[in-house]
């Protein structure tokens, strides 16, 4: 996935909420593949367009500002862990990509 | 399982007399806990009370809860695209048609979708189509069995059915997104009455879930209780509604009493007491 490519999640994949993650239904696809954690964050960040680039930021900036006073910043998730969650997304065909 | 906690889950959320005790028996067996709720269509609602802290289900039991979350949600997003085929398939032949009953509550009557499962789909058609919409739907549906597909040309059970002028359901409808798409459902206060005729028609109900539609369509929409009675009215179906909107307000011990269900207790008095309503 291009780190400067805008994109967004596909609006044609219908997705619903469970306790601890969130359940999407692929659009071509029987089975339902579940994001937990930072990739149902980054699902949710996903309506609008976004670069890579612009969700770790986003995510180094909420470590920042949720951290203790004093105390170093919280845990934001690393580079490779956002590329990983954008990549399987994309797997799914869940992902639109802007035009470059 | 005791009514009164299954009746609590399904008003969980709402101003209700119901209090979830987090340490009674039922509720700490969250086997059976899980088992009546989805039972009763009310999943998504004992989930918001473990999101909220009402409910403490951790470890091995929240994997439990969890499990059955995904594979009923599952369900519901294979039902959803179903819908959307129906329609669309519909569509292409150029068949007017309205989304009718659950598979139009999730997105229509509660603030997320996740909160109602969509047990079966319903599409009101009108009748010199009904033939050829059943052969469009049939298309699409093929063997899946996700969920039931109707394809019905009225909205209310029984003799009353015919008493509904099939231009006033396709009156214009009430559109609504689903993903990229958007659908037609029924308008206020079709909706509602169709909803009670679902909430109303068996003894007890057959899902609490349907009177939690009752009370969510109630709260969200507002509907114009005049707008509502008038229509009952004319459709003959004032009895059915007001023991529906009594049936949830009583069950679901709800605290607000709107204008409309003070209506449905005086017309409920006045036709045991023998008098015209």
């Amino acid at each position: 996935v291009n780190p400067r490519l805008p994109l967004r999640r596909r609006p044609d994949a219908l997705w619903r909420r469970s306790l601890d993650a969130i359940v999407i239904l692929p659009p071509n696809e029987h089975d339902t593949i579940i994001a937990a954690g930072v990739a149902a964050e980054i699902w949710e960040l996903l309506t609008e367009w976004r670069t890579a680039d612009a969700l770790v930021t986003l995510f180094a900036d909420a470590a920042a500002a949720s951290a203790a006073p004093g105390a170093s910043t919280g845990a934001s998730p690393s580079r490779e862990e956002i590329d990983a969650v954008l990549a399987g997304f994309d797997e799914h065909g869940l992902l639109d990509h802007a035009p470059s | 399982m005791s009514t009164d906690t299954l009746r609590a889950i399904a008003a969980f959320g709402l101003r209700t007399r119901h209090v979830l005790d987090p340490t009674a028996a039922d509720v700490t067996d969250v086997t059976s806990l899980v088992s009546s709720a989805e039972q009763h269509g009310v999943l998504g609602q004992l989930a918001a009370a473990v999101r909220a802290g009402t409910i403490g289900v951790l470890g091995d039991e929240r994997r439990l809860l969890e499990e059955h979350l995904r594979a009923s949600l599952t369900r519901d997003l294979r039902a959803e695209r179903l819908l959307v085929e129906s329609v669309r398939a519909l569509d292409r032949a150029r068949i007017e048609s309205r989304v009718t009953g659950p598979s139009s509550l999730g997105r229509t009557a509660y603030h997320d979708p996740s909160y109602r499962s969509i047990d079966r789909i319903d599409l009101l058609v009108r009748p010199d189509d009904l033939d050829r919409a059943e052969r469009a739907v049939q298309s699409v549906a093929g063997d899946d069995s996700t969920v039931p597909v109707h394809v019905c040309c009225t909205v209310l059970d029984g003799k009353t059915a015919n008493s509904v002028p099939v231009g006033e359901l396709f009156a214009p409808p009430y559109r609504y997104p689903v993903g990229m798409w958007e659908l037609e459902g029924l308008p206020m206060p079709t909706r509602l009455l169709d909803a009670c005729a679902r909430a109303g028609g068996s003894e007890p109900p057959a899902q609490l879930v349907t009177l939690r539609d009752v009370a969510q369509l109630v709260r969200t929409e507002q509907p114009n209780a005049v707008d509502v009675l008038m229509t009952a009215s004319s459709w003959g179906c004032e009895d059915a509604v007001a023991n529906a909107l009594i049936r949830t307000w009583d069950e679901l011990a709800l605290v607000d009493q709107p204008p409309l269900v003070e209506w449905a207790r005086r017309h409920r008095d006045r036709a045991a007491g023998g008098g015209a309503s």
